[in-house]
């Protein structure tokens, strides 16, 4: 791996740390774990799209890595179960036709809720993982849609930046 | 007559003594019970209707702490590092069908389930 590859990864890594961050500063359903804006995801879309599939692995696991060992050792799991598969879908999803960011954002958003079920559908009584899973599924719906955008506008303003520069 | 009168008296007495405590265990019964789960294994039951505290302790620093105060259970404390269970709302028979987490309270880092079950579920 070049250094210039090296640098890219650890700055958007440190960015992913702090919109990870930033997700738990910003409480949309206290208590109700799963439920938060994803705000990460964007380094992830634009790995994706600006980088490739292995840089966008390797973004993915140093992400879950480094928060949980700063912030929730106990939600490591979840988060490796979420966003693998969200990731999964993610990369296949971009190769569909017909779809943009927006849309590759939402079905990230709604696996990585599915993932994270299913490590609790292992964990606790799957009834109440049941109970629940409507729920976090509307929200993995709402907030993918809502970072898509977030990405899209992102991604937009630095390709117009990357192209004046020349 | 008298004594007749007295033996009447007292076995009314009797009688009403021995159906408060019936109407007590019925009045509880009603109120449902809540299940405290470890995994999907059921580790204790308890009738809703009465104030008490549930303490589970799993070892290795893993302690839940359940209050019901006979109208409503909540988990009072927990040594997790998200805290969720504890930020989760109380649960009752006033709240189990509009709360996004029915009747239960779930602590993820411990494994740990509280369900409310009414009264009409088996």
């Amino acid at each position: 791996m070049k250094a210039k590859a090296v640098a890219r990864l650890g700055i958007l890594s440190a960015l992913a740390l702090v919109l990870g961050w930033l997700d738990r500063l910003i409480p949309i359903a206290p208590g109700l774990p799963g439920i938060k804006l994803g705000l990460a995801n964007t380094v992830l879309l634009y790995g994706l799209y600006m980088l490739n599939g292995k840089s966008a692995l390797l973004l993915m696991l140093i992400k879950v890595l480094l928060t949980g060992f700063l912030f929730s050792p106990s939600g490591m799991l979840f988060s490796f179960a979420g966003s693998s598969l969200s990731l999964c879908m993610m990369f296949l999803a971009k190769r569909l036709p017909f779809t943009n960011i927006v849309a590759v954002s939402a079905a990230g958003g709604v696996f990585h809720n599915v993932g994270q079920c299913l490590v609790a559908w292992r964990m606790v009584l799957g009834r109440a993982v049941l109970a629940y899973l409507p729920w976090l599924l509307a929200a993995g719906l709402v907030m993918g849609l809502l970072t898509g955008i977030v990405a899209k506008y992102t991604l937009q303003a630095l390709q117009y930046g990357k192209a004046r520069r020349g | 007559m008298k004594r007749l009168i007295y033996l009447c008296v007292a076995a009314f007495c009797l009688s009403g003594c021995a159906q408060v405590p019936a109407a007590e265990t019925a009045a509880l019964e009603e109120k449902g019970r809540v299940d405290v789960y470890i995994g999907d294994e059921l580790y204790q039951t308890a009738p809703f209707g009465e104030a008490q505290t549930i303490v589970v302790d799993q070892g290795a620093g893993m302690q839940n702490t359940i209050e019901l105060t006979g109208e409503t259970a909540h988990m009072l404390s927990s040594t997790c590092d998200t805290q969720d269970c504890v930020q989760q709302s109380e649960v009752g028979p006033h709240n189990y069908q509009q709360r996004m987490l029915g009747g239960y309270i779930i602590c993820l880092p411990h494994g740990l389930v509280v369900e409310y079950v009414p009264p009409e579920a088996p």
